[in-house]
C-alpha cells in the first residue's frame, strides 16, 4: 500500500466515524425537538392495510405522531377497536411513551348514529388509582381522543368510560363527563 | 349560539326559581336523591325518648337535624332551602348544606358519608355529621338500630389517653408534637398566650411526658388530667394541624410578624365584594388518591398539603384574610366537594395546588391553569356542537348536572378575566422567583375548577417526575421561595382588585 492509498483509506475511515457520530448525535434525544421525529418502520401487514396516525406522549409534555399500518376493517367499529387496541399497546419508537399503563385495556367501543364514540377502558390491578399528574392525564386522554378523531373523520367526539362508568374524571383532573373533542394544542409539530 | 345558551339558561333559572335559588349565588344544586323509606324513628337519650324524622337513602339513614339539635344543644341558623346551614355548638361553628358531602368546622373541612337532604320537616343529615359535632366535641356516642328504628345517644366511656410530647426549635419556628396512640376526643381553646388542648370525656396519662428543653417561644407546657396547656411567649402565636398514623397533634409556634396590615380577621364569612377576604386553598389529591409519585417515592398529596399549610400561614401573616384549606390532613375529598365548599364559604379566591408529572423525566417548570367551558370562540363553537351531538344521540346524561354546568358557565364567565389575571400573576411570580421553565398560563377543563363561583386557578408548582425538581421540592428553602412567590401573586392580585398597588410594595415577602 503506497502513501496515497493509505491516505484515501484513512479519509474513508474518518468519514465513516464522522457519520456514526452525526447519526448518534441526531438520535440521542429522540423527539425532543418538534420536526425531528424519525418515522418508525411501518410493519408489513398482509392485505389492504391502511395507514393510521397514533399520538403518543414524548419529551416536553407533547404528543408526537407515529404512523403505522393497520389491517383494513369492514366496519367503523371494527376499525375503531383495532385502532384503540394498537394505541393501548403503546408506541414502537423507543423515544415515545405509552399513553396508558399496561393495566388499562379496551373494554368496549361503539359508535352511535350521530358519530359519538363510546370508549370503555378497563383498569385492573393496583393502578386503579392512576398516579398521574395533570399533564400525564391530558396526554393520555387527548392522545387517545386525537388518535380516534384525527384518523376516523366519521367520529365527531368521544365519551370516555372507565370500567363501564362515565366518571367525573379518568385520572383525577380532566372533566370526562362531557363529550371529548380533539385537542391539537398538545401536538408537537409534525415532520415537514 | 352562546346567546341562545344564555337565554336558555336564564329561562331555566326563571322556571326553577326557588328550587335553584342558591345555585345562582354559588351553592351547589343538590342531586335528586332516591329515598327508600321515610318516617319517624326514636331518639333515645338516656331517660328521654323523643320522635325524630328519618329517611333511608342508598347510602344510609339521615335524620332531621332540628330534632337532634333541640335535644343535644346548639344554635341552628337555618338558611333558605339550598343554602348553607350553620350550627354553633359551644364556640365551634359548623357549616354544611344540601348537595355537599362535607362539613366545614372553623377552618377545617371534613367529608360526610352523604350530603344532607332537604325535606318538608327541615334538613336531614347523616349520622356522621352528629358524630363530628357531638361525638368528638362533646363526647357522645351514636348507635342506630334499623330493626327498632332507634337512634341511641350515650356518653362515651372515659378512656386513659397516653400522650408523648416532643418539642424542637428550628429556624425561628418551634414545633410541638403531641403524639397519641389513637385519635382522642378534644377541642382546642385559645386565650391570650395560652393554647389549651382539652380532652372531652377522656383523661391524659401523664407518665409518658418527659422533660422538655427550654424554648424561646414556648415558655411552658402544663399537663392536667383533662387538658394540656402550651404557654407561649407574649410575641408568639401557634398554628395547629393533624398528622395521622400515629395520630399527632402538631403546633407550629412562631413570632407574630408586625405588618403594615395587621390582621383583623372578621370571623364571620364575608359577603362577596371587590375585596379579597376569604381564600380557599385546595391541596390536590389525598387519601388513597396519591396523585403523582416522584422517582424517589415522594407523593404529590403530601407535598401539596405541606405547601398549602405553609401558604395558609404566610397569607394570614401578610394580609387580613381568612384562609381555609379544603383538607388539612391526608384525607380523600371528592373534587366536586372542594369547590362546593369554597362556594359555601363565599370565598373570593380558590387556589388548587398540584404537582405535575409525565413519563419523560426531563419535563420541568410550572404552569398555571384557569378554566372555562368555552375558552375561545372556536372551542365555544365546538362545545356547542358537542352538546348538540350528545343531545341528538339521546345520551343527555343528567339534566340537572347539565343545567349546573350552564349555570356555572354563566357564573364563571364573570370571573374569567379575574381568574386569568391571577393565573398570569402566579405564573410570572413563580418564573421570577424560582427561575423555572415558563410553561405559561393555560386553560383546561379541570374538574376541580368546574363549579367554582369565584376566580379560580390550578397551579402546577413543578414536575415531581423530574428528579431535580423533586429534590428541590423536598428542600424547605426552595418551598419557602415558592410560597413567597404565590403570596406575592395573591397580594398583587388583591391590590389590583382593591385598586391600591401601594399595599403590595410595603409588605412583599
Amino acid at each position: 500500500m503506497n502513501q496515497r492509498t493509505a491516505g484515501v483509506f484513512l479519509a474513508v475511515i474518518l468519514l465513516i466515524a464522522l457519520g456514526i457520530i452525526i447519526l448518534w448525535w441526531t438520535q440521542r434525544d429522540g423527539p425532543a425537538a418538534p420536526g425531528q421525529i424519525a418515522a418508525p418502520e411501518v410493519p408489513r401487514l398482509e392485505g389492504d392495510d391502511a395507514l393510521a396516525d397514533f399520538y403518543f406522549p414524548g419529551n416536553g409534555g407533547r404528543l408526537f405522531v407515529e404512523q403505522r399500518a393497520l389491517p383494513a376493517s369492514e366496519t367503523l367499529e371494527e376499525r375503531l377497536s383495532s385502532l384503540l387496541e394498537a394505541f393501548l399497546l403503546g408506541p414502537e419508537a423507543q423515544n415515545l411513551y405509552p399513553a396508558f399503563p399496561p393495566e388499562v385495556s379496551l373494554g368496549h367501543a361503539m359508535v352511535t348514529d350521530e358519530g359519538v364514540a363510546h370508549i370503555d377502558l378497563t383498569i385492573t390491578g393496583q393502578n386503579a388509582n392512576l398516579p398521574w399528574g395533570s399533564k400525564q392525564e391530558m396526554l393520555a386522554v387527548y392522545g387517545l381522543v386525537d388518535t380516534v378523531l384525527l384518523n376516523l373523520p366519521e367520529i365527531q367526539g368521544v365519551i370516555l368510560l372507565r370500567n363501564g362508568e362515565q366518571r367525573s374524571t379518568f385520572g383525577g383532573h380532566l372533566d370526562t363527563t362531557r363529550l371529548l373533542l380533539a385537542n391539537q394544542d398538545l401536538l408537537a409539530e409534525r415532520t415537514p | 349560539m352562546r346567546d341562545l345558551r344564555h337565554i336558555a339558561s336564564l329561562l331555566c333559572l326563571g322556571l326553577l326559581g326557588i328550587q335553584l335559588g342558591g345555585v345562582a349565588r354559588g351553592a351547589e344544586a343538590p342531586q335528586p336523591v332516591t329515598l327508600f323509606e321515610s318516617g319517624l324513628a326514636t331518639l333515645d337519650i338516656g331517660r328521654r325518648q323523643v320522635p325524630v324524622g328519618y329517611s333511608l337513602s342508598a347510602i344510609g339513614p339521615v335524620f332531621t337535624l332540628h330534632s337532634v339539635v333541640v335535644q343535644l344543644g346548639g344554635e341552628l341558623k337555618l338558611g333558605p332551602l339550598y343554602q348553607a346551614h350553620e350550627l354553633i355548638v359551644g364556640e365551634t361553628k359548623y357549616v354544611f348544606g344540601p348537595g355537599s358531602a362535607a362539613v366545614t368546622v372553623e377552618n377545617e373541612i371534613l367529608p360526610l358519608s352523604q350530603p344532607p337532604i332537604p325535606a318538608e320537616d327541615g334538613l336531614k343529615v347523616p349520622l356522621d355529621l352528629f358524630e363530628i359535632i357531638y361525638g368528638e366535641k362533646m363526647g357522645y356516642d351514636f348507635q342506630w338500630d334499623p330493626s327498632t328504628r332507634t337512634l341511641t345517644v350515650q356518653r362515651q366511656p372515659q378512656r386513659l389517653v397516653p400522650v408523648s410530647i416532643d418539642l424542637v426549635h428550628l429556624q425561628g419556628v418551634t414545633t410541638v408534637v403531641l403524639q397519641f396512640p389513637f385519635r382522642p376526643r378534644y377541642r382546642i381553646n385559645r386565650a391570650a398566650n395560652i393554647v389549651e388542648v382539652e380532652l372531652i370525656g377522656d383523661r391524659l396519662s401523664p407518665e409518658m411526658v418527659k422533660s422538655l428543653p427550654t424554648d424561646p417561644l414556648v415558655r411552658d407546657i402544663k399537663l392536667g388530667q383533662q387538658e394540656l396547656r402550651l404557654v407561649l411567649a407574649q410575641e408568639a402565636e401557634a398554628e395547629d394541624y393533624v398528622l395521622q398514623d400515629p395520630f399527632r397533634l402538631v403546633f407550629d409556634v412562631y413570632r407574630k410578624r408586625p405588618t403594615a396590615a395587621t390582621p383583623t380577621v372578621d370571623p364571620s364569612p364575608p359577603t362577596r365584594s371587590s375585596e379579597v377576604r376569604t381564600i380557599v386553598i385546595d391541596p390536590g389529591h389525598g387519601g388513597s388518591d396519591t396523585g403523582a409519585i416522584g422517582p424517589s417515592g415522594v407523593q404529590e398529596k403530601d407535598l401539596t398539603l405541606t405547601l398549602a399549610r405553609a401558604l395558609r400561614a404566610r397569607l394570614a401573616e401578610k394580609m387580613p384574610v381568612r384562609v381555609i384549606l379544603t383538607r388539612n390532613e391526608d384525607a380523600e375529598l371528592p373534587l366536586e366537594t372542594r369547590t362546593a365548599l369554597a362556594n359555601q364559604q363565599k370565598a373570593d379566591l380558590f387556589i388548587s395546588l398540584h404537582l405535575n408529572s409525565v413519563q419523560s423525566p426531563s419535563a420541568n417548570g410550572a404552569e398555571t391553569y384557569f378554566s372555562s367551558l368555552e375558552a375561545t370562540d372556536e372551542s365555544a363553537a365546538q362545545a356547542a356542537e358537542a352538546e348538540n351531538l350528545v343531545a341528538a344521540s339521546g345520551d343527555d346524561g343528567d339534566a340537572l348536572y347539565d343545567l349546573q354546568l350552564i349555570l356555572w358557565d354563566l357564573a364563571q364567565s364573570q370571573f374569567l378575566a379575574q381568574s386569568q389575571q391571577l393565573a398570569k400573576l402566579v405564573q410570572s411570580e413563580l418564573n421570577e422567583a424560582l427561575g423555572l421553565n415558563n410553561r405559561g398560563v393555560k386553560q383546561a377543563p379541570f374538574r376541580v375548577l368546574i363549579g367554582a363561583s369565584m376566580p379560580a386557578v390550578l397551579v402546577e408548582c413543578g414536575f415531581v417526575s423530574n428528579p431535580d425538581e423533586e429534590k428541590a421540592l423536598l428542600d424547605p428553602a426552595y418551598r419557602s421561595q415558592l410560597i413567597n412567590a404565590l403570596v406575592r401573586a395573591v397580594m398583587r392580585y388583591r391590590a389590583a382588585v382593591m385598586g391600591s398597588e401601594a399595599l403590595v410594595d410595603e409588605a412583599l415577602p
